[in-house]
């Protein structure tokens, strides 16, 4: 608290100026350097998978070391992802009160770069530190949840910039926040970072809800375009029935891959489906989660069965309702029999309300309508259109 | 209904069917068509169906003893026989071999489980569950020859028995605290909650469990938005394409400007429920509601919400959205939404209990015929609907057509207004076909229309099942009596037939304002005409049939279960009757000569009947072999015909309409369709309409009932409940009588009489235990229930008699004519 009110006193002393360009609230310059704030003390889901380095001196952006992060993707922890806080004391999960007031900064900014180029970072995030595992808010929770992202990185040194203004900075726990999905990353994948730093930017803008269409479901395998992940597997035997591919590359329709879903009633429970949700395994329990998604008119996809003549009873979008913050409607189409040859289908979105979707997309089917033997089909290019 | 014939075989995992495989029986969690179930609500209702459990061994096949078991499971099946075979040395070598071969994997099962396993992965726990109930039957025997000693010796041994009892279930409740055992009529119990039942039993001394049933109040649905039509004029939202045929479909075109006709919850509106400020208040605390616990609930705001966002296909979703909007008495948005249904989810299904398909577009267009009916107040009537489902008859859902016409529904005109009566009569003209003899025969008109004539005038069948079992007696125990016969006061006279008494003021005590009036004079006076009778295993008493008839005017339709339970087949259980074994059906042919030749101048039988619903199977192979079964069928029809010298009509006793093609295909010799059937209480919807289609022959309803007991509800609001659905049940059996409707109906058979206590399970109690689910109040089966007469609290059977309301239901309407 004594350095949130040091910083308070210090800025009101020179006074407005002290927001000006040069003025900065570092996360991270060097190892040990006197101006970081932040600890990388925060580590969740398959911490396992990583490899951790903060005084890196292989590649540096300015100073003498960086942030060296290394991710297999092997689901140690069996998540798919990981990730690590900067916290404003170690391992505060919002239990104690050492945040900063970092009220006028307006804008984070960092630089990266992967090992190899390609490499992706599924989320930057400020603040998030709020509720508990159980969804009940925490004692001292951050005044903001922003989050920037994925970023495709290259071999060289970049800059990134995330735009806070309008944001409630007025409690900052959770200073920065590095987010890898296995889905999305590179296999054994490692990137540096280096000078994490709030600071004040007199030009930007508060940034405006405004969705870009199309907005996709999944465009590619590796594409940055996706917003939401095939993790609502349907019933809770649906792991012994279906095998999914998101980067089949047999006929895909574009790009270099596409969905190769194959369904087998192993489990006797003769029906599966998977929900395209954001985050992952949200069922409606995550406040914040959805995507506005207002302006859009239809849900495009395209669908092909391997043999031809698969019957899905239903595609959907919506309709996840398993909590206090459910999707905001649902609509769907079916059922839907496949030819063996791509197809486009679509569900029309006119007079639903798109304003907060978290089951971005959805299938489900029967082994009755159905061979017996199962089936496989492939999807591609979903996604919101105008 | 669990029938109680097969009592020579039954053990204590009874293995019937319940006749309630309607095709409308729909279960949560069955309707697995592409339910989109989500996280916790997900697996849900998973009672696989297992024929194998409960299949016992003829006493003389190989036991344990004989060779290796394969699995805990034959264990259990082997023990029960015992059991029900009163060899108890034999309960306790197969329990214990049992318990001392398997616990080791069921104590590590119990290990890994903190609570009931979820709804379809009791597989998983297969031993533990095995190993559970080899206890529990151990325990059961002990409390059971415990019992038998009572009244034989000293009181020392007996002591010792119900010690050991007590300790033994106490052991299974403490050990395997959530096993479960599969009854094979298809629903789990837990062995901790009956094992504590037999305990509670035995250390107080034989009381019955006291059931809370805690009263609950209706909450209706206020409707935010109405929508701006009734009836919706499809036409000006999107088009109509291919009516009538295989490619009918409605394309949406303005799916905003339909959303503003149809209004709240009828798809597409999904919207207007989030201006609806009641749902805006509970809207996040619905997940913590179960869409298919609440479905049934008195509840209905709470149903109407839940289901508007209930995972589920669309079609399923509309179906139940109409069917609680029904409940709350919105009848005109429960028309939209049914013809909602109609028109854009004509080819939805779902699945009924035991797997087989029904299809919820049918239903809604006969829900909407029979509500149109009912309310000749709306003005409203639907031309030119038709719903068929081709190949629609069978299990397989992959060769079904779907040929729809969603038809109009339209206001009507003011000359309409003026005329319509809700019921059209039409025209009989000439009798062009003749089946039967003299005394009894069934006639067909111009029109297609069937009528049975006895002795040359129309009769029509008011029918009752008539089981007056005695409190405590049970098949399962070997203690079912024949009521024929049966004289417990030793007076010569008959007991229930002659000597029950009604209880007026429900006191449980015969006052003197309550006479003797015995149960034929009952039936009688509340005008049934015909009670279904089986000739086998118990052989009824003809001179007392003679006496009914005689005294009361009462009928019998006689029948013979063909194989079912293997009951005249002569198979081995395990094996079950097989339609195309030349053993079996020499043994299945002697039965019904037997019958025939037995009964064929008694002057009672009105008609014989064939079978009890052997399409489900359980005992014999009807559901595997149906065209095997139905050629037999017509054999044996014919034979029949051949021996009896009047020439009396055969019917089947069928299953719903599963496999009615084949039906129609093959048994040409048979007279009359009848089936079994429990589709709730809007009556038989399509069921006329199908018989007429194929085989076009004359059709009656061998069972229809509903129980008089519903959660949430006091037995006054579920007798009505009951009075309400009988009389439905023969409205619309009157209604599609000849010169009405499918003109087809010759008559039913309400079941049941009285009150049975063993069904459920313990014969001195009168269970209220949810069964499986059922299309009945608060959506569940209570066996015991269903019948239009109760027993009071038991002690004064099987002479008391508490008439329900649903007896002065049919005092008035069969009285009426």
């Amino acid at each position: 608290m004594k350095k949130v009110a040091l910083s308070i006193l210090l800025c009101l002393a020179v006074g407005v100026c002290a927001f000006g360009e040069d003025k900065m609230f570092s996360v991270y310059t060097d190892k040990n350097a006197p101006n970081n704030h932040f600890i990388p003390s925060g580590w969740m889901g398959d911490y396992g998978d990583l490899n951790f380095n903060d005084q890196a001196t292989d590649e540096v952006a300015s100073g003498s070391t960086s942030i060296k992060i290394g991710y297999s993707g092997k689901r140690s922890q069996g998540h798919g992802w990981t990730g690590i806080y900067w916290q404003s004391a170690a391992n505060n999960w919002g239990s104690r009160q050492t945040g900063y007031d970092l009220t006028g900064f307006n804008k984070l900014v960092f630089k990266a770069k992967g090992k190899e180029g390609g490499e992706v970072i599924t989320k930057v995030k400020i603040g998030g530190i709020t509720t508990n595992a159980i969804g009940e808010l925490l004692p001292y929770p951050d005044s903001l949840d922003k989050s920037y992202g994925p970023i495709k990185l290259t071999n060289q040194w970049e800059e990134y910039a995330i735009n806070l203004t309008g944001e409630d900075l007025s409690y900052v726990n959770g200073g920065f926040c590095i987010v890898f999905e296995s889905a999305q990353a590179k296999k054994d994948q490692t990137v540096y970072l280096d000078d994490m730093a709030f600071t004040y930017d007199s030009n930007l803008k508060e940034d405006v809800l405004r969705t870009n269409f199309p907005f996709y479901v999944y465009a590619d395998t590796s594409s940055l375009d996706n917003h939401f992940v095939p993790s609502g597997w349907m019933p809770a035997t649906a792991a012994r029935d279906l095998k999914v591919d998101i980067a089949a590359k047999d006929n895909p329709l574009s790009g270099d891959t596409s969905i190769r879903i194959e369904y087998r009633n192993n489990s006797g429970t003769r029906w599966a489906g998977i929900y395209w949700q954001n985050p992952p395994n949200n069922w409606g329990t995550i406040p914040g989660a959805g995507f506005d998604l207002r302006g859009a008119t239809k849900l495009t996809f395209w669908a092909r069965g391997e043999k031809g003549g698969e019957v899905i009873n239903e595609f959907k979008m919506g309709g996840i309702s398993s909590g206090e913050y459910i999707d905001s409607d649902s609509a769907s189409v079916g059922p839907i029999q496949l030819t063996k040859e791509w197809r486009k289908y679509e569900i029309d979105l006119r007079g639903k309300d798109l304003s907060y979707v978290i089951g971005g997309f959805a299938w489900a089917t029967n082994i009755d309508v159905n061979d017996p033997a199962g089936v496989v089909f492939y999807l591609d290019e979903i996604k919101y259109e105008k | 209904m669990r029938n109680k014939s097969q009592s020579h075989k039954v053990t204590k995992s009874p293995r019937e069917l319940r006749n309630g495989a309607s095709t409308l029986h729909v279960l949560r969690g069955i309707l697995i068509i592409g339910a989109l179930m989500l996280g916790c609500t997900g697996a849900q209702g998973w009672a696989q169906d297992n024929p194998d459990v409960g299949v016992v061994q003829e006493e003389g096949t190989a036991g344990p003893e004989a060779k290796e078991m394969p699995d805990s499971s034959d264990y259990v099946r082997k023990a029960w026989a015992a059991q029900g075979q009163g060899q108890w040395e034999k309960v306790y070598g197969l329990t214990d071999a049992c318990i001392a071969l398997f616990s080791g994997e069921a104590d590590q099962l119990a290990g890994n489980l903190s609570g009931v396993p979820p709804k379809g992965e009791e597989d998983t726990y297969k031993v533990m569950n095995d190993v559970a109930v080899c206890y529990f039957i151990k325990g059961e025997t002990l409390r059971n020859e415990g019992m038998i000693l009572k009244n034989e010796t000293e009181k020392g041994p007996v002591q010792e028995k119900f010690d050991a009892a007590v300790s033994i279930l106490r052991e299974v409740v403490e050990k395997y605290p959530y096993a479960q055992a599969f009854d094979p009529r298809g629903w789990y119990w837990s062995v901790k909650e009956k094992a504590q039942k037999v305990i509670q039993q035995i250390v107080e001394g034989g009381g019955c469990p006291i059931e809370e049933n805690p009263l609950q109040k209706d909450v209706f649905i206020t409707l935010y938005d109405e929508g701006a039509e009734f009836p919706v004029d499809y036409k000006k939202y999107g088009e109509f394409t291919g009516k009538g045929t295989k490619e009918y479909e409605y394309i949406l075109k303005d799916p905003i400007g339909l959303g503003k006709a149809v209004g709240e919850g009828i798809y597409p509106n999904s919207t207007s429920l989030k201006f609806d400020s009641e749902f805006t208040k509970i809207k996040k605390e619905l997940f913590k509601v179960d869409h298919w616990e609440v479905l049934n609930s008195r509840d209905m705001r709470m149903a109407f919400y839940k289901w508007n966002i209930a995972p589920e296909p669309e079609g399923v979703r509309l179906f139940y959205i109409a069917s609680i909007l029904e409940r709350s008495g919105l009848i005109r948005h429960a028309i939209k939404a049914y013809y909602a249904v109609l028109v854009h989810f004509p080819h939805t299904y779902g699945w009924t209990y035991w797997h087989t398909p029904w299809y919820p577009g049918k239903v809604a267009l006969y829900r909407i015929k029979s509500l149109l009916r009912d309310h000749p107040e709306l003005g409203v009537r639907l031309d030119g609907a038709s719903v068929e489902v081709v190949n629609g008859y069978d299990n397989n859902i992959r060769n079904d057509i779907f040929v729809v016409d969603p038809g109009q529904l339209r206001k009507l005109s003011l000359w309409e207004k003026i005329c319509f009566r809700g019921i059209e009569k039409h025209p009989l003209h000439e009798v062009v076909e003749k089946r039967g003899g003299d005394f009894m025969s069934l006639v067909k008109y111009t029109n297609g229309d069937w009528q049975l004539l006895m002795n040359g005038k129309p009769f029509i069948l008011k029918g009752i099942t008539y089981d007056p079992t005695r409190v405590g007696e049970s098949p399962d125990n070997g203690t079912l009596e024949n009521w024929t016969t049966q004289d417990i006061n030793n007076n010569g006279i008959i007991d229930a037939p002659y000597e029950s008494w009604v209880d007026t003021n429900e006191n449980n005590i015969r006052d003197e304002t309550e006479p003797i009036t015995g149960d034929f004079q009952l039936m009688k006076e509340m005008g049934v005409n015909c009670i279904r009778l089986y000739h086998h295993p118990r052989h009824p008493d003809k001179e007392l049939l003679r006496k009914m008839n005689k005294e009361y005017g009462i009928y019998v339709t006689l029948g013979d279960f063909l194989g079912k339970y293997t009951i005249g087949s002569k198979a081995p259980w395990a094996e079950g009757t097989d339609y195309d074994n030349p053993e079996h059906k020499a043994n299945m042919m002697e039965s019904v000569k037997q019958m025939v030749n037995e009964f064929k101048d008694e002057p009672y039988v009105v008609m014989w009947l064939l079978g009890n619903e052997n399409v489900y199977g359980l005992g014999c192979n009807a559901d595997k072999k149906p065209e095997s079964f139905f050629k037999f069928v017509n054999e044996v029809a014919k034979m029949v015909k051949t021996m009896d010298p009047y020439h009396r009509p055969v019917a089947i006793a069928s299953g719903d309409i599963l496999f009615l093609d084949l039906f129609a295909k093959f048994c040409p010799d048979v007279d009359v369709f009848g089936a079994n059937i429990y589709r709730g209480k809007r009556g038989f919807l399509d069921f006329w309409d199908e018989v007429r289609r194929h085989p076009g022959i004359a059709a009656m309803v061998t069972e229809y009932g509903a129980p008089s007991y519903g959660e949430g509800y006091s037995h006054q609001e579920a007798q009505e409940y009951q009075a309400e659905y009988l009389g439905n049940a023969w409205k619309d059996i009157e209604y599609n009588s000849a010169g009405y409707g499918a003109g087809n109906a010759v008559g039913g058979f309400v079941f049941e009489w009285l009150d049975e206590w063993w069904k459920a399970y313990e014969p001195f109690c009168h269970d209220t235990a949810r069964l499986s689910a059922g299309p009945f109040l608060s959506g569940y089966y209570r066996e015991e229930w269903f019948g239009i007469t109760g027993q009071g609290n038991g002690e004064h059977s099987p002479f008391l008699r508490q008439l329900k309301k649903a007896y002065f239901t049919y005092k008035k309407l069969w009285n009426a004519q």
